[in-house]
């Protein structure tokens, strides 16, 4: 018994002991980690920024600072509990939470510089929903639409396939959005077995057939009106092009595209803007519903017309911003002006983002054509649009094919897309957006294990923001989608 | 005395030998006939040992069979190790009958049966095993009657003499469907026939729970978010492999129904489990896959894994009427061995269609090694996400991808995949291989098999938009005529004299000879341009030919005597002329271009 208790004593006692890495040595190169969290700015109530401390080390420890509060964590691995997280954002608010790391290399103890985030005031909108797909082509398999908790670690089903083709058959599940960011009401398309556009809105759902008369297409690209019952959606005939040879390994375009506004509640739809020679896409309003932001691409401006095989001048394709007054009591819409001529910089702009208090506009650019996520050169601009100058926020690109994006409602945070990390896969980064029109160092969504960032073989898709999660459940969506289908009628 | 001590001890020990003989039978069987499907399977499988995929599997009734047949399919990476592990389970299976159901002396071969059928359902597979979507088939469904039948010996061992049937089938059905699936009925319904009393009640009571089982699981919204309602009765089944095709699930059934009938075998009479084993081991023998082709492929599947290039031309060697597959296997081989154009017509070439019951188009079974070793990297990976997308992801496809990204110069992309091959066990040495290249990726252009794909990468097809059938995927890719380098030269002509185009290559020959006066030409190529320099009539092209081919103006004195042989023959395009031709000329291009039906090939 005696030389059990002792045991226990000595173990109790060396647990309780200082790691002893006090008097270390300054470590002569860099610090890595990943994902990259240094000098970043996060809001207060996101969930625990675990990392892995990727430096060589037998042994390695990270002091947790922020207000007078200090936590000492395990690393390499470095998993911040929960609870001391949100007690460390809670007292950092405003200001910095910094992070000291001590590895033991060979017998010594090495200190590297501390690396600090900012805990901005600001807070995220609680929930970010998105699709994951693997990075294909035409074919398909399991897809999800993911909710996802931003202050810890939580993820649900909005809605997957599975429930309706159990890998047997096959659904194609895309283009979800939310209006306003409540997300009780909201829409996708759900594609082939079972097929049709599902559209929620509070307590009710119905799955709505669109194609009708000389339609180009099914509803693709949506937009909710903030407030009233209306959608505006793109239509598109959509090709795609594989590439024999070199890192980009297909090219999507639209051969005809139309934009069209469908009413909830009375089933309707009619063209906005129906132009043969136009290539009308990714609509999106502001959030006063007074303006329908859009991207279009004018054929005889690259030598086109309605003979052209568009496959042999993709590489010409260029398109621009544009804007249309709505006035939401008369439903009708004003005159197209232009809001970025990225053409005249040899550039195409596309997916436009107003930002929610109506000063900024976000766009998806590129050398050429509309679908960026597959172009290296697919970068984020911001347009300011008080001044109407545009520019490109270096803050937050990457070599790499930056794509969606999405404010939150307060207009502070942009959740995006980017391939940067292995050119293939994409991933959600957040960047803080300040109040002075300035973007800061993007981070990559947290998530329990960091290295789930490579263990996915999907690719996030459409990040969007919703200040709540959804009272939906995959089962009662599937109702929905089992449920017979509503004919839209085409207004001319 | 002898004799009769030897009899004695095998009287004495009859279910201990009858044990290791099936043990050995199923062994080996599995190892000669089917060592290639293990190794296939193992390559067209995944294990990740992390919760996120436990949470994947355990999101159906009955995954937890998945998982452990995933993780048991590892093994057989070793043919020998898989059959092994098989042919365990197998007699295992047996071992629990005969323990679980008491079989006497009577009925003991009764209980080989349900094996049988799960060995004919593994033996039966056929080219779908190349459009797999579940994981762990080899083992899963043994797993789950071995599991059904465990149930069944544990309530004999403690529960029988109570009288708490309903509770037990109550409890087992809700604790084992969500473990096994479909197979936690099974027991359900043994424990209600096997009451003594009030039967009837029992057994409605049982099939009530069964059913009521997977409908809660499938309804109620916080459980099972993932699951098709009208799969859940089939939950812990290959369901999404046969749907067109159930009739592959009948051993299966058959497995079950035994199980099922031997509760109500009691009186029956040796004689009768002799007829009832024979039978069963008959439907074995005659319902097996025994189509040599796809043997043949999945060997050379195997060989090409290897590198064994030696390997894939010996067993092309052996089959005299090829599919495709084997026949571009062959090319890549010889290509490998640098002698795609020289030897290509010498082996036997065919179109014999794929034996198997579903359209399985050849994209599906050989695209990813034809189109990675042919250099064309991006109509790989396509390919390949497309089908891992439809089907299932595999070490196999990661394996091209990730040799797909390293040449594209995709690092970090080609270290993802290398990771998750990592993952799985005994692939350390291909990932060492690669990820001493990723390394120092340098070294790619002086590595044997990586400087042939960096050459034939200098090739750009451009783009296209249409998906084709895979053979004219390559012509597009090797249709353009400029000269490159070496290796696509080989490609394009061996490509081109394959579609028998009889301009083009007339083209890329003089125009290579111009390049490089007094390069070796290949039998191969000088066969065909013979031929086609003939068909045009132009005696300067003949005569230039013949300057170019002076060293081996053998090739243009055989072309002579073809083309004589052929003029002089009433009927070229007979079955009679043709066997007439095949023994002095069956080796050349001239009886490939006039005998070979290319129509395949679309």
């Amino acid at each position: 018994m005696k030389p059990f208790i002792i045991s226990l004593l000595v173990l109790i006692t060396v647990s309780c002991s200082s790691p002893g890495y006090q008097g270390a040595e300054k470590a002569t190169d860099q610090l890595e980690l990943y994902p990259d969290y240094a000098d970043i700015m996060i809001p207060c109530n996101i969930a625990p920024i675990n990392f892995d401390v990727l430096s060589v080390s037998d042994r390695c420890y990270v002091e947790m600072s922020g207000g007078d509060k200090t936590f000492i964590l395990r690393g390499p691995k470095v998993r911040i509990p929960e609870r001391i997280w949100h007690k460390m954002l809670a007292e950092a608010k405003g200001s910095r939470i910094s992070f000291k790391v001590f590895v033991k290399r060979e017998d010594k103890w090495l200190q590297y510089d501390p690396f600090t985030c900012t805990v901005v005031q600001e807070s995220i909108d609680s929930y970010l929903t998105y699709r994951l797909i693997e990075p294909g082509y035409s074919n398909y398999g399991y897809l999800v639409l993911r909710q996802r908790d931003l202050s810890s670690f939580k993820e649900r089903d909005l809605y997957n396939n599975a429930l309706v083709s159990g890998r047997v058959e096959q659904q194609c599940i895309n283009c979800h959005s939310f209006q306003n960011y409540n997300p009780d009401v909201f829409q996708f398309h759900a594609r082939h077995t079972d097929g049709g556009t599902i559209i929620v809105t509070e307590g009710k759902g119905t799955k709505i057939e669109f194609m009708t008369g000389d339609m180009i297409s099914n509803p693709v690209y949506p937009s909710w009106h903030p407030h009233e019952n209306l959608i505006a959606y793109s239509l598109n005939s959509t090709s795609q092009l594989f590439v024999a040879k070199g890192n980009q390994k297909v090219e999507v375009y639209d051969t005809k595209s139309d934009l069209v506004l469908y009413d909830v509640d009375t089933e309707e739809t009619r063209y906005i803007v129906r132009d043969s020679l136009s290539l009308e896409t990714f609509p999106y309003w502001s959030a006063d519903g007074k303006t329908l932001f859009y991207a279009s691409a004018y054929l005889p401006d690259f030598g086109a017309d309605l003979s052209t095989d568009l496959s042999m001048i993709t590489e010409k394709i260029r398109y621009n911003i544009w804007s249309v007054g709505f006035n939401p009591q008369t439903k009708e819409f004003g005159t197209p002006t232009l809001v970025f001529d990225a053409e005249s910089d040899s550039l195409s702009a596309v997916t436009p983002r107003p930002s929610p208090d109506g000063r900024y506009l976000l766009s998806g650019v590129g050398r050429y054509g509309s679908f960026h996520v597959w172009h290296e050169s697919g970068d984020i601009y911001l347009t300011d649009l008080e001044t109407g100058v545009t520019h490109p926020l270096n803050e937050i690109n990457s070599p790499r094919a930056e794509s969606f994006k999405s404010w939150s409602s307060n207009s502070r945070w942009i959740a995006f897309t980017s391939r940067r990390d292995d050119g293939s896969y994409t991933r959600i980064y957040l960047a803080y957006f300040d109040a002075e029109g300035n973007a800061h160092k993007p981070f990559l969504l947290p998530q329990r294990d960091p290295d789930q960032n490579h263990r996915l073989f999907k690719s996030y898709n459409v990040p969007e923001f919703t200040t709540d999660k959804s009272s939906w459940t995959p089962k009662r969506i599937e109702m929905i989608v089992h449920s017979d289908l509503h004919h839209a009628t085409l207004i001319k | 005395m002898r004799n009769i001590n030897i009899s004695h001890y095998l009287k004495a020990h009859k279910y201990l030998i009858t044990d290791i003989v099936f043990v050995l039978v199923c062994f080996f069987s599995l190892l000669v006939f089917k060592g290639g499907l293990l190794f296939h399977m193992e390559q067209y499988s995944l294990f990740v040992w992390d919760l996120e995929q436990f949470s994947v599997f355990m999101d159906q009734p009955g995954g937890f069979l998945a998982l452990v047949g995933t993780f048991l399919t590892q093994f057989c990476h070793f043919p020998s190790l898989g059959a092994l592990f098989i042919a365990f389970f197998l007699w295992l299976l047996a071992f629990l009958i005969r323990t679980a159901f008491r079989l006497g002396e009577s009925r003991w071969l009764i209980s080989f049966i349900p094996s049988i059928f799960l060995l004919l359902f593994i033996c039966r597979l056929d080219y779908s095993v190349f459009i797999l979507k579940t994981y762990g088939m080899l083992f899963s469904q043994i797993l789950g009657l071995i599991s059904a039948v465990s149930i069944i010996f544990i309530y004999r061992k403690w529960f029988e003499s109570g009288n708490h049937q309903i509770i037990f089938i109550l409890s087992s059905v809700f604790v084992f469907f969500p473990i096994i699936g479909i197979y936690a009925m099974i027991p359900a319904i043994f424990v209600a026939l096997d009451k003594k009393d009030k039967k009837v009640v029992s057994f409605l009571a049982a099939v009530i729970i069964c059913i009521c089982a997977p409908l809660l699981c499938s309804f109620l919204p916080d459980i099972y978010q993932r699951i098709n309602r009208k799969y859940v009765f089939m939950a812990g089944l290959p369901y999404m492999e046969f749907q067109d095709n159930i009739i592959c699930m009948i051993p299966l059934f058959l497995a079950i129904l035994t199980i099922l009938i031997i509760p109500f075998t009691k009186k029956v009479s040796l004689r009768f489990s002799v007829l009832s084993l024979t039978v069963a081991v008959v439907l074995l023998a005659t319902f097996t896959n025994w189509d040599p082709n796809f043997r043949a492929v999945l060997s050379m599947e195997r060989a090409i894994s290897c590198n064994d290039w030696n390997a894939v031309l010996s067993l092309a060697k052996q089959h005299q009427e090829p599919t495709r597959v084997q026949v571009l296997y062959r090319n890549i081989a010889l290509f490998q061995k640098g002698r795609l154009t020289e030897d290509m017509f010498k082996y036997p070439d065919g179109s014999a269609s794929l034996r198997t019951r579903a359209h399985i188009p050849i994209s599906y079974v050989c695209a990813a090694p034809v189109l990675h070793y042919c250099g064309m990297v991006n109509s790989c990976d396509r390919l390949v996400m497309e089908t891992s997308a439809s089907f299932s992801k595999n070490i196999y496809f990661y394996k091209y991808q990730a040799r797909n990204a390293m040449l594209r110069g995709e690092y970090e992309l080609a270290r993802k995949y290398i990771t998750i091959v990592s993952r799985n066990w005994f692939q350390g040495k291909w990932v060492r291989r690669h990820l001493g290249l990723l390394d120092n990726p340098d070294a790619m252009k002086t590595d044997g098999e990586f400087s042939l794909l960096l050459a034939l990468m200098r090739h750009d097809a451009g783009k296209y938009d249409a998906v084709e059938p895979l053979e004219s995927m390559l012509l597009r890719n090797f249709s353009n005529p400029e000269y490159v380098n070496e290796q696509i030269y080989e490609w394009q002509m061996a490509t081109l004299l394959t579609w028998k185009d009889s301009q083009k290559p007339i083209f890329c020959f003089f125009n290579r000879a111009n390049l490089f006066p007094g390069s070796h030409v290949t039998n191969g190529i000088a066969e065909a341009i013979a031929l086609f320099a003939s068909m045009t009539g132009d005696t300067g092209l003949m005569s230039n030919l013949v300057d170019i081919l002076s060293s081996q103006k053998f090739i243009l004195r055989k072309f002579g005597d073809f083309s004589n042989s052929m003029n002089m023959t009433r009927d070229p395009q007979s079955e009679r002329a043709r066997e007439q031709f095949k023994k002095p000329y069956g080796n050349t291009y001239w009886f490939y271009y006039f005998y070979n039906n290319i129509s395949a090939l679309l």
